[in-house]
């Protein structure tokens, strides 16, 4: 099983970081917790895992039940304003993309928290069937919600 | 900006994350089971001794400060046990079900947490106090004036102080279960 696990931890530790990151405003140590977290959870029930979904869908569902649990017990976030962006950076497009990456982390804690996990679900390219999955939400409804969170988003970060 | 240029931006993040050693993690899984095993060990010989300490005594002297003491000691003991078991079942919410299910049996565990907030923890300080204004009795026949006025006003500050975090708590808790229902 150790072999098994170390191989998922490498592949899915990225995306799952990723969606932590967006799920407590961009704030690092918070999400290394979170992700930390989850695959202490991947580890315990790794032999529940039956295959009947693949091993990212299963992890996905796993880290968004995580991250919903986690925030309960660190409801005092930490807000990144835009000006602790480094200033004294050389490379201008580096800076652009990181502060483009903060608004998006304010607009995503703007929504709800159903709306945000399907949000992030969404940014990392997951399949609206598999987001359906993930949530329990039907795939109609998904169809409807995923539509008019794309549209509040993209109007917040415009 | 559309929403594909998000995205974009998006997927372009934390590749260059480090890839955290996971060894630390599984030790510390393994301490805390350690630790809680450990945890419900002693609280369970605690409650052994104390039952078996509560008949020991009792068989030779019941008086009112011994109940008023045992009031005081078994609501604590209780409110520990209670407190113990709640967090064992949060834990143990399945966190392999969908989003949607995971979310109402966390509303399922908080609205428990309110019912116990207004009416078993209520029911307990009463009990608690009843159990101190007892020994109060005894500590006004036994005790010097000045030790008695010591004892009563320290109680009331710590009571005092005990009812803040508790309410504290419990605000904590509703907030949370707000959220949740609205999310």
């Amino acid at each position: 099983m150790s072999q098994q696990f170390t191989k998922i931890y490498e592949e899915h530790y990225q995306k799952v970081h990723r969606l932590c990151l967006g799920y407590v405003n961009g704030d690092e140590a918070l999400a290394k917790d979170l992700a930390q977290d989850v695959f202490i959870k991947v580890w315990e029930h790794l032999d529940a895992f039956q295959q009947k979904s693949s091993i990212g869908t299963w992890i996905y569902r796993i880290t968004v039940n995580v991250c919903l649990l986690f925030i309960r017990k660190n409801k005092t976030k930490k807000k990144i304003s835009f000006t602790e962006l480094r200033d004294d950076s050389l490379i201008l497009e580096e800076h652009d993309h990181q502060n483009r990456l903060q608004q998006m982390y304010a607009c995503i804690q703007k929504l709800k928290e159903t709306e945000r996990i399907i949000i992030l679900l969404v940014l990392e390219g997951l399949p609206q069937k598999e987001i359906a999955e993930i949530t329990g939400h039907s795939h109609q409804n998904i169809r409807v919600l995923v539509h008019r969170i794309k549209e509040k988003l993209t109007k917040c970060v415009s | 900006m559309e929403f594909k240029d998000i995205q974009h931006t998006w997927q372009q993040q934390s590749e260059a994350t480090k890839l955290p050693d996971f060894e630390p993690a599984k030790q510390q899984l393994t301490n805390l089971r350690k630790k809680q095993r450990i945890t419900q060990l002693i609280l369970g010989s605690t409650g052994i001794i104390l039952i078996a300490f509560f008949f020991y005594i009792s068989a030779y002297k019941l008086s009112g400060l011994f109940i008023g003491m045992l009031l005081m000691i078994g609501v604590i003991v209780a409110r520990v046990f209670i407190e113990i078991r709640s967090q064992q079942k949060l834990r143990k919410i399945n966190v392999l079900l969908s989003f949607i299910e995971f979310k109402e049996q966390l509303i399922a565990y908080y609205q428990k947490r309110k019912t116990l907030a207004f009416k078993t923890i209520p029911v307990l300080l009463i009990i608690y106090n009843i159990g101190f204004v007892i020994m109060s009795y005894y500590f006004y026949q036994y005790l010097s004036r000045g030790f008695f006025y010591y004892i009563i006003t320290s109680y009331i500050v710590s009571f005092i102080v005990l009812f803040i975090f508790i309410r504290k708590q419990v605000l904590k808790e509703l907030d949370i279960l707000k959220g949740l229902q609205e999310a």
